[in-house]
């Protein structure tokens, strides 16, 4: 029986990956019951021991070195914590996808996965820092599902089919406007600009009259600070087109804010 | 607020630009260039030739002087609006129902 020395649980162990060793409890639990079956009683019996010797959190053996088992994951963070954090998710959620009942299921989505996961909050950042996090990677996967399949054609009309900056130039490259006028204000510092109600005002129209597909685009890589690529995989444009587009989005919203005179 | 009328440019510039646009255009340092470089900046690293183009236009052009500082100011508009609206003093919350409904869900989960 020296054949049967090494249990079936150390044999999955050492081939399946670590992702699905620790996250797919239940799968291996099913491995063994399959394998057990072609099995001797005196295998099932040491492998039954083992599975239990698990649950109890004890150690195990693999391969005749003692490793430490992990406990059973254990829920420390009640459901009424999270939820704590439920509007501030929804005001997260609803600012990126605009949309009332999509940021309601975003929520739940952001939730459940975080219920799920609560195991694998280590407590390094704060528990609302954590949700957003999650909540991050939803909002991203909200728009590629909404988007279509990028393409180097998806540059909409209105997207940018007209450069902005043409009315700016003369032919030879040279200003028609003075670039500075209207415009002072935005050489302030940041803590004058978040004070200036009225700039705040003025972006948020120019903002509103960007394409959706500019606006996405723009607050995924400007707001959420996610590289060109990212935010074009989220945005579902490609990553040649999102390059073009963010520089006319600043562009657009540029030659807005000057048009509208804001003043310092 | 109605848009005011644009001012004139400076004669400086004007004088200047008559006289060295072809220069500048044909090294390209012209400020429809610079303009560019300055709005593409913050997407992608610039290449030496490019930094070093758009150094010498706003050293030497006292109107495209400001351009890179007008694009990053609209950079923390951008975000301080984006607080401002959906921060923490925002009133948007999740209706009770909806609360209700995630809370029931995660319990079910569990």
């Amino acid at each position: 029986m020296n054949y049967y020395r090494y249990s079936i649980e150390s044999v999955i162990h050492s081939i399946l990956p670590e992702s699905v060793r620790t996250e797919n409890n239940s799968a291996k639990t099913r491995c063994i019951a399959i394998a057990n079956e072609n099995l001797g009683p005196e295998v099932v019996e040491k492998n039954s021991q083992s599975a239990v010797n698990e649950s109890r959190g004890n150690t195990t053996t693999h391969r005749g070195i003692k490793l430490p088992s992990s406990p059973m994951p254990v829920k420390s963070i009640p459901i009424e914590a999270l939820m704590q954090h439920a509007d501030s998710l929804y005001r997260f959620a609803i600012s990126r996808v605009k949309d009332h009942h999509a940021a309601e299921d975003l929520v739940q989505e952001c939730l459940s996965v975080a219920w799920q996961r609560i195991d694998t909050f280590d407590a390094r950042s704060s528990l609302g820092t954590w949700l957003i996090g999650i909540m991050k990677f939803k909002v991203i996967d909200h728009f590629r599902r909404s988007k279509r399949t990028p393409t180097d054609q998806n540059i909409e009309p209105g997207d940018g089919d007209a450069n902005p900056v043409d009315s700016l130039f003369d032919a030879h490259g040279s200003w028609k406007v003075n670039p500075n006028h209207g415009l002072e204000m935005l050489a302030k510092s940041p803590d004058q600009l978040a004070t200036n109600h009225e700039a705040l005002e003025w972006i948020r129209f120019c903002l509103g009259k960007l394409p959706e597909r500019l606006r996405v685009l723009f607050n995924l890589r400007e707001v959420d600070g996610l590289d060109v690529s990212s935010a074009a995989s989220a945005a579902g444009v490609t990553p040649g087109s999102a390059a073009v587009l963010l520089t006319r989005s600043r562009q657009r919203l540029r030659i807005c804010l000057q048009e509208n005179g804001i003043q310092p | 607020m109605k848009p005011e009328r644009q001012p004139l440019l400076p004669i400086t510039y004007r004088v200047m630009h008559a006289v060295m646009w072809p220069i500048l255009k044909v090294l390209g340092i012209s400020c429809r260039a610079t303009y560019e470089l300055c709005s593409e900046q913050p997407d992608r690293q610039l290449t030496v030739s490019e930094a070093f183009r758009l150094r010498i236009h706003l050293m030497m052009c006292g109107l495209c002087r400001h351009l890179p500082a007008q694009f990053s100011g609209m950079r923390e508009l951008v975000r301080c609006a984006h607080t401002d609206e959906h921060g923490e003093t925002s009133d948007e919350c999740l209706s009770a129902e909806a609360k209700e409904r995630i809370a029931s869900k995660l319990r079910e989960i569990s």
